[in-house]
């Protein structure tokens, strides 16, 4: 039924039941999981010059360890090198550009209750709108 | 036994609903869960406008409930569910959804996220169920 599943995780409290239930879709139909986590620019931007420290090396400091457990998790997984995309931008144009390019079939996402509204998170939100594949929202 | 033991599949029993009813109904067999069908009949129509309105046609609730409840036991038919699995009732669908779902603890919903407009959102019940409750929702899509 499904052919290609895409995790996108965000390592919060929901990535281990988004990860149980990826592998449970996996295991009735046999499709190739995928792993996204996406970084935000925003990330890099500094709110006002003199806030960046000169010694500060946002690469060695923040992308190369948040790349290291990434891989590790994606080890710990079992899921392929190929099938691991570490990307940067703005997570949900990144998501739904990753799902088509790849014909993904079913996205499996965290919609975890930000408030006490209890409403989904955006990126599930917008995910669910505007995929043309499957969602499964996860919560906890 | 699989992390999902009780799937609602939730149909309008529109064309779009029932052509993914299938795929639902496949998923929900393969996590070997316990499977349960249920549509919502909205009373709007059987609100009258003006008073005089009202004794005109007094049975629409009623007519419009047995057309569902018809309609239910023939689809239920096609995908071999109990009786006891079958859920028709009254009320707004949204809130409805929600609370039952919650009622009979639910695991799973699946809900058809068929897209009505051209902009390509989620229909407004699949959009409230999706936010609202308390388990997790697979909206199927194609």
């Amino acid at each position: 039924m499904y052919k290609n599943i895409l995790m996108a995780i965000d390592f919060s409290e929901v990535t281990e039941a988004v990860a149980k239930k990826a592998f449970l879709l996996r295991e009735i139909t046999q499709a190739e999981v995928h792993l996204c986590y996406v970084l935000g620019l925003e990330n890099v931007l500094t709110p006002a010059s003199y806030f960046y420290y000169q010694s500060f090396d946002f690469n060695e400091n923040v992308l190369e360890p948040l790349k290291k457990k990434f891989e590790d998790y994606s080890n710990k997984l079992g899921i392929k090198k190929e099938n691991i995309h570490f990307l940067r931008g703005n997570a949900k144009e990144e998501i739904l550009n990753l799902a088509k390019e790849i014909n993904i079939d079913a996205i499996i996402v965290g919609g975890h209750d930000h408030s006490r509204l209890g409403m989904l998170g955006s990126v599930a939100a917008v995910l669910s709108n505007k995929a043309d594949c499957d969602v499964l929202i996860v919560k906890k | 036994m699989s992390i999902y033991k009780k799937i609602l599949v939730c149909t309008d029993f529109s064309e779009d609903s029932l052509k993914y009813l299938g795929k639902s109904f496949l998923l929900a067999e393969s996590f070997q869960a316990e499977t349960h069908l249920c549509h919502v009949v909205l009373p709007a129509a059987s609100i009258p406008i003006h008073g005089y309105y009202y004794p005109m046609d007094i049975d629409l609730e009623k007519k419009i409930m047995e057309k569902a409840e018809e309609k239910m036991t023939e689809v239920a038919a096609q995908h071999k569910l109990d009786a006891s699995k079958q859920h028709v009732f009254f009320g707004n669908p949204k809130p409805g959804i929600v609370a039952f779902a919650k009622e009979i603890d639910i695991d799973l919903v699946i809900v058809a996220g068929h897209h009505h407009s051209f902009i390509g959102m989620l229909g407004s019940t699949a959009n409230y169920i999706a936010n609202k409750i308390h388990c997790d929702v697979l909206i199927v899509n194609n």
